[in-house]
């Protein structure tokens, strides 16, 4: 017990230090590369005195280690700086356009883990078998397809060519007014489940599917295939054949018994595609017109608003690194030899 | 028995490990039975050929570079157009074989870049291990705890679009994945006894690690680097789909589905063939990076 | 006369590889008898696990028994549905593998793996976790409460080879197959549990089949003995006239093979040559080729069993009739 603790608390550690260290980063990328922050924030019709009293009061002609520490007080106390575009504080911008990326991630993270462990198991288990080489194809074209064409693709398909699913967009904005979802947590999902608008739960549905799915093409083929090799390893163990010789039903070893084995690396690959689903929300929401962070940050990119990018990759670094280190923990409690390392 | 003769023992343990001809030809005779991987090299090879002698082969080489056609923009996929026309008339199928160079060098240059600055790095660190490991790592954990498109992203951002600072963003983001590969590889050779042989006797550390380790780690970099070339096109194009990466009117394919995207219920053609080409290309390097780790085996690495 | 605890008629493994079909066993055949302990010897390769494997149906792919029957109880364990099998392993047939350290998967505890293992047994889990503390206390491992919490990397190969045992005879098992239970371990520790076998033996008239490739093993706890030569049995007897009579000239071989400290045998005698490759296909004696008594005949045909003593039989012409010997 004393062991696991000692390792969570060097995780800990150690994710307080890449924490610092990305915000080295940003704040590098942020104030050292671009030009002349000041100009840009005011615009080119900016007249050269302005430019110089603005510069002074961003603090921009201190040495560069003094900025630093100004930037990583303010962005401790919430402060990432106002957005070129909307003047407005950028943590305003993140937190309203929040819910709708978390939304977007969350179904298709679930999405890829599910499908990928399922595929993955049954993959291995019926190895060599005509949906083993289906699932292998089918991981492998996942890994392969370029996100925004994969959306490109389903827009075609499914709203041109079928006309079943929504184009773009989070709901069909008439519904705004025939029934208004109300909002306690901005998560169109949960809020319209919670308040029992079932209207509004079915079109939210609707028009998530495309989207997620999108998300979901990279994530599930990867833990698909991660699964599918980490089960075939342990399905060779010695142990699985004890379970074996005492007669244990052979999908209680193939679910349970054996899968617990395998969900540690299974759980890595899970922390790392998310990396691709969060740069993924980029494309993806920029072409379902997604109102979420993604989208904002694509816009923010065509228009070099240098806080707002920085802002927002900072976020979504800190948010990344954290959830991996949940990941980290998880894996620790789940497989009790990592704590002896 | 004289020293150079341990000596000259110790290496041909080495070079029995290392990648010869046998084992190479093995390696063909296994990706010639396999149908997916001889259709990753065929497509591979396929390209190569494109990217050289592009312009020789595609029907509309000068519109493939840029040059504008608007009385056929729009034209649906027919004979003359094989793939149809884009917005400005311009033959998808030329841009397409024109982009192909760009798809092809701008993987070759970063995997490259990538490779030969994580790899000495993951050597030096794996060795001599101590502060230069402690350093070197904490460096490396540092830009892999980053989503790697999110820092080449950030990069562009800060630097300005365009192709240059795309491949160095990409190039910045990649190299510590070979750093922590090398230095995995190096920290398991270096308890082996032919390394311990060849200090004993007093070969110098550089000379140590350029003849018997980096030799050994040419696998799982091989393997690891036809897998990153396919992940590199789709981060390259990536980028240019946001506007960050190459700039009109150059062929780049994840533009040109950029650009087609106003169109696409009705001129589908336009993002459905450039995306097309980059999913194939992807495709095919992931099948030959797929077979290679299996033949290649590099958990023995691990 | 008591009906045997376990019968094999005329069992022929074979393996279906890329390479071609490999025939582990040729026809062996033996008899198990209620409380006794009946070792399997041979070399790596000759077909010993493979025989054991068989009685719980757990050849592996793409390995597949393609002929004879294998009578436990009574009941054909081949011709057995796959309800019964379940049900028949850990049940009435139990087994113990070489290695206990990795036998046992390592992310579960003890006691979940004791629940894990019982599951498909009668009884609650709450009785399930009684027995295997009852047992475990019989198996010698002291402490048995706190190891159910244990998880298996914590516990020594010995004490891991104890719970196997002990798993395996929570269920009263008409057999149990213990596959090299000592290979793995310690001598120190072989012969700990070497004696645990015997005097679970003793104390609970456990039926065994002993597989291993070490006489010394099998002069120690066996009461009857199979010798095994590729992919088949070429002696049967009582350890006693094994030893004391060793009839086929491999098992002849064996025996002296083995070095005695009380005696300066001057240079160690070995069998000279190798096992035949692929020696499921020939037709005549497998070890002709190695044989200083071989004649004509045995290049010809496969040797029968030709008795020898009571209740010992070998396989080679040496022992048939004068007359048939060209």
């Amino acid at each position: 017990m004393l062991a696991k603790l000692d390792y969570i608390l060097k995780r800990l550690v150690m994710s307080l230090f890449v924490l610092l260290g990305l915000s080295v980063i940003t704040f590098t990328l942020a104030r050292v590369v671009p030009a002349n922050m000041a100009a840009l924030y005011i615009g080119p019709r900016a007249r050269a005195e302005q430019v110089e009293e603005l510069t002074r009061k961003m603090g921009l002609d201190r040495p560069l280690y003094v900025q630093y520490f100004y930037y990583l007080r303010d962005a401790l106390q919430g402060d990432l700086g106002n957005s070129i575009a909307t003047k407005r504080p950028v943590v305003q911008e993140i937190t309203t356009r929040l819910p709708a990326s978390l939304e977007l991630l969350a179904v298709g993270m679930s999405i890829a883990a599910v499908m990928g462990i399922i595929l993955g198991v049954l993959s291995a288990r019926l190895q060599n078998s005509p949906l083993d080489v289906l699932v292998r194809i089918l991981s492998l074209v996942g890994v392969s397809l370029p996100a925004f064409w994969l959306a490109l693709l389903l827009q075609i398909i499914f709203y041109r060519q079928l006309g079943w699913l929504p184009i773009t967009g989070r709901i069909d904005t008439t519904l705004r007014f025939t029934a208004p979802i109300q909002h306690v947590t901005g998560i169109y999902l949960l809020d319209s489940l919670v308040t029992r608008n079932w209207v509004a739960f079915k079109d939210v549905v609707w028009h998530i599917i495309l989207p997620a799915v999108t998300l979901a093409a990279y994530p599930t083929g990867l833990v698909a295939r991660m699964t599918r090799a980490t089960m075939l390893e342990v399905l060779s163990q010695d142990y699985i054949r004890t379970a074996h010789a005492y007669g244990v039903k052979d999908w209680f070893i193939t679910g349970v018994y054996a899968l617990k084995n395998a969900l540690g690396p299974t759980l890595t690959v899970i922390g790392l595609s998310l990396a691709y689903a969060l740069t993924g929300t980029f494309y993806v929401e920029l072409i379902f017109n997604w109102p979420g962070l993604g989208i904002f940050t694509t816009h923010s990119l065509l228009k070099a608003d240098y806080p707002a990018i920085m802002g927002v990759t900072l976020f979504a670094a800190v948010g990344y690194v954290l959830i991996n280190l949940v990941v980290d923990l998880l894996q620790a409690w789940i497989d009790p030899r990592i704590s002896l390392e | 028995m004289q020293t150079s003769d341990i000596v000259a023992s110790k290496d041909r343990t080495t070079q029995a490990e290392r990648l010869s001809t046998r084992r190479l030809r093995y390696t063909v005779r296994v990706i010639l039975r396999d149908p997916l991987a001889l259709f990753g090299v065929f497509v591979i090879v396929a390209l190569i050929i494109l990217a050289l002698f592009g312009p020789s082969i595609a029907p509309y080489p000068e519109q493939g570079r840029g040059r504008t056609n608007v009385p056929d923009r729009f034209a649906p996929p027919s004979d003359q157009y094989w793939l149809g026309a884009d917005q400005l008339g311009r033959d998808i199928l030329s841009r397409i074989i024109i982009g192909t160079s760009i798809a092809v060098r701008v993987p070759a240059i970063v995997v490259s870049l990538a490779v030969l600055i994580g790899a000495p790095l993951g050597a030096l660190a794996g060795y001599f291990g101590g502060w230069v490991d402690q350093l070197i790592m904490r460096v490396t954990d540092l830009f892999l705890a980053f989503p790697s498109l999110l820092l080449a992203v950030a990069i562009v951002a800060a630097l300005g679009p365009g192709l240059a600072n795309a491949m160095l963003a990409i190039t910045i983001s990649w190299w510590p994945w070979y750093t922590r590969l090398v230095r995995g590889v190096t920290i398991s050779l270096r308890e082996r006894y032919f390394v311990e042989a060849a200090r004993s006797i007093g070969v110098p550390d550089g000379i140590v690690i350029l003849r018997h380790i980096l030799p050994n780690c040419v696998t799982p970099i091989l393997v690891q680097a036809t897998i990153d070339f396919g992940t590199v096109i789709l981060a390259a194009s990536s980028l240019a789909f946001i506007g960050l990466g190459t700039q009109p009117p150059d062929p780049d394919w994840g533009l040109m589905v950029s650009q087609g995207r106003s169109f696409i219920l009705d001129q589908w053609w336009i993002s459905t063939f450039p995306g097309m080409a980059i999913f194939v290309g992807v495709l095919a390097f992931n099948l030959l990076g797929d077979t290679l780790r299996d033949i290649l085996d590099p958990r023995q690495y691990r | 006369m008591v009906e045997p605890a376990l019968q094999i008629e005329d069992l022929h493994v074979s393996f279906f590889t890329l390479s071609g079909e490999v025939r582990a066993i040729s026809g062996v055949s033996l008899e198990v008898h209620p409380g006794e302990f009946f070792g399997l010897v041979g070399e790596t390769g000759c077909g010993k696990t493979v025989t054991g494997l068989s009685v719980l149906g757990l050849v592996p792919r793409p390995g597949r028994i393609t002929r004879g029957r294998i009578l436990l109880k009574g009941r054909d364990v081949l011709r057995m549905s796959a309800r019964e099998l379940h049900r028949m392993r850990g049940g009435d047939v139990a087994m113990i593998f070489q290695n206990p350290t990795t036998s046992l998967n390592p992310v579960f505890t003890i006691g979940q793996l004791v629940r894990v293992i019982r599951l498909h047994q009668r009884g609650s889990k709450q009785q399930a976790r009684a027995r295997a503390l009852e047992l475990f206390e019989s198996v010698g491992l002291p402490d048995a409460r706190h190891l159910m919490d244990a998880y298996p990397h914590e516990l020594s190969g010995g004490m891991l080879q104890r719970v196997m045992i002990a798993l395996a005879l929570s269920s009263r098992p008409a057999l149990l197959v213990a596959d090299e239970p000592t290979t793995a371990l310690d001598v120190t520790i072989q012969a700990q549990i070497l004696a645990l076998l015997r005097d679970l033996q003793a104390r609970f008239n456990v039926t065994a089949l002993l597989i291993t490739h070490d006489l010394g093993i099998v002069a120690e706890t066996c009461d009857r003995v199979a010798i095994f030569y590729a992919g088949q049995v070429v002696e049967i007897g009582s350890t006693m006239e094994i030893f004391n009579n060793p009839s086929h000239p491999y098992t002849n071989g064996l025996i002296h093979a083995v070095p005695r400290p009380d005696r300066d045998t001057g240079r160690l005698a070995a069998i000279p040559g190798t096992v035949p490759s692929n020696p499921g296909f020939l037709t005549h004696c497998r070890f002709a080729s190695r044989c200083e008594h071989a004649f004509d005949r045995c290049w010809k045909e496969q040797p029968g069993q030709f008795a020898v003593g009571e209740g010992h039989w070998a396989a080679c012409f040496l022992y048939g009739p004068q007359e048939a010997r060209s």
